[in-house]
């Protein structure tokens, strides 16, 4: 092995990676998040939302291939060194305890939020291959590629079955619910700990994560209490 | 203050040899005082068990004054028991309520195999120490008193992460089973002082390798190592470890 494939399969190298690939997921999620809040915009150039203004914006930049291609490896490094990692935890761990508890003074959330991040993980992972096919690939499907449909007709449609759109609830909450460890995990995990900003970037961790919950659960809700509709707001 | 007396019920996880299964058994422990360490707790328990001609509860303890770090058993799910910063050596018996049940586990990891009973093997954490928890540099002799300036935070700071005593609480109370405070109390003490600059990444890339080897988990940042730590060592040095590790294997010209 050499120094870098060394250094990546160690245990504290793992974690570097999940926690380097799992922040610009983080990045890419803001910037979904910004994209998919147009919703409740007016369009600027005469179509149905500002989502429509901005999905258009998005194509046309030449190096999206580029980015999408990105994207897809943070995705798969994330997730395939978690599984990883989790499996080896759990040898480590090797038999568990008859009685199981903390010591931690910071209670019961932060202790449940940790120890759910393979379940959180789980469901956001059964998450994403229905979410690309239901804007994604059915769209092109559908309309064939370059659809002239616009995005939030299709975004209003497909979520406005309750069952749909309940799971996308569901879903936004639980990333919001991975980022609440995850976030701060990560900035730690890159050996960042300082006495005054630690306590800062716990916050501001938590105030994102649950940022991004609600503002990814917001679009669903809308559209099933019938805030949003098909052909504009 | 007044001295009480009281009973409890232990669970008491037995084991004859590595390589046998072990199961829970029943003890009651009657007129403990309250005076009594958990150590001398099982002492009474194992005097009688001694008397009635079974085979005694098997623990580790050597100093009996927190420091060396021998003991170590799990109370009800919390390594050292219940109490903060303390050995289970230090734990009194007044921190429990008459009537209770108390299920005592040794230490469990993949790293740590149960020798017998509540006794674990420890030895991966001496291997882990020799292959870098020492400065190897030639220093010469004993500079004269105040050449090398040391600032008193600094130096308080090296010293609450060397009062580690490599007990192996943090171990058995991390889900990962992670050596990871351990280890990085180690690696930091010697790097915060200029004595142990010199070799600090070479350190830490060996530790964390050894550490590797021994099968100890990875570091989920869940902070239950900290709260279980007898000394209180704080996992910002986990944060220092990781830094050295990655100076060392990406930015170090050793290949």
């Amino acid at each position: 092995m050499n120094w870098f494939t060394q250094t990546f399969s160690s245990t504290i190298g793992k974690k570097v990676l999940v926690a380097l690939t799992g922040l610009a997921l983080v990045g890419f999620l803001i910037a979904h998040l910004a994209g998919n809040l147009l919703i409740f915009a007016p369009s600027g150039e005469g179509r149905a939302t500002g989502m429509d203004d901005y999905a258009h914006a998005l194509h046309e930049i030449p190096v999206l291939p580029l980015a999408e291609l990105g994207l897809v490896v943070f995705f798969v490094l994330h997730v395939g060194l978690v599984l990883q990692l989790w499996a080896d935890n759990r040898k480590a761990r090797g038999g568990s305890y008859a009685v199981s508890a903390s010591k931690r003074p910071k209670g019961p959330v932060a202790r449940l939020a940790s120890g759910t991040m393979i379940v959180s993980g789980l469901v956001v992972l059964a998450f994403i291959p229905l979410h690309i096919w239901d804007f994604r690939l059915r769209r092109s499907e559908v309309h064939g590629p370059g659809a002239t449909e616009e995005i939030s007709a299709l975004v209003i449609e497909t979520l406005s079955s309750p069952l749909h759109g309940g799971f996308y609830i569901v879903a936004s909450l639980l990333i919001g619910w991975h980022l609440f460890h995850g976030i701060h995990s990560a900035i730690r995990s890159i050996g960042f700990h300082h006495p005054k900003y630690t306590p800062i970037i716990e916050k501001v961790g938590f105030a994102l994560s649950a940022l991004l919950a609600v503002g990814f659960a917001s679009i669903p809700l809308a559209i099933l209490l019938g805030a949003l509709e098909a052909g504009g707001n | 203050m007044s001295s009480r007396t009281i009973n409890l019920t232990l669970r008491v996880w037995r084991q004859t040899s590595p390589d046998q299964a072990g199961r829970f058994e029943k003890y009651e422990a009657k007129d403990v005082s309250t005076d009594a360490s958990f150590l001398e707790m099982l002492d009474q328990v194992n005097e009688e068990l001694v008397n009635r001609g079974e085979e005694p509860i098997a623990f580790e303890h050597d100093c009996r004054e927190g420091i060396c770090g021998t003991c170590g058993i799990v109370i009800n799910g919390m390594a050292h028991g219940p109490q903060h910063g303390t050995t289970t050596c230090q734990l009194h018996m007044r921190q429990f309520r008459d009537g209770e049940t108390l299920t005592l586990e040794p230490w469990r990891a993949r790293g740590f195999p149960v020798l017998k009973d509540l006794a674990v093997d420890r030895a991966a954490f001496d291997r882990i120490m020799a292959a870098g928890g020492y400065n190897s540099v030639n220093v010469g002799n004993a500079p004269d008193a105040n050449s090398i300036l040391v600032s008193r935070t600094v130096a308080s700071d090296a010293f609450d992460a060397a009062t580690c005593i490599g007990c192996g609480a943090c171990v058995a109370a991390c889900p990962n089973a992670s050596a990871m405070l351990f280890v990085a109390a180690k690696v930091g003490h010697l790097a915060t002082l200029p004595q142990g600059q010199p070799e600090a990444t070479k350190r830490a890339k060996r530790m964390v390798d050894q550490m590797d080897i021994e099968g100890f988990g990875a570091c989920t940042n869940t902070l239950e190592c900290e709260a279980a730590c007898p000394k209180e060592i704080s996992t910002k040095w986990i944060q220092k470890m990781n830094r050295l590790y990655l100076k060392a294997a990406l930015i170090s010209d050793e290949t």
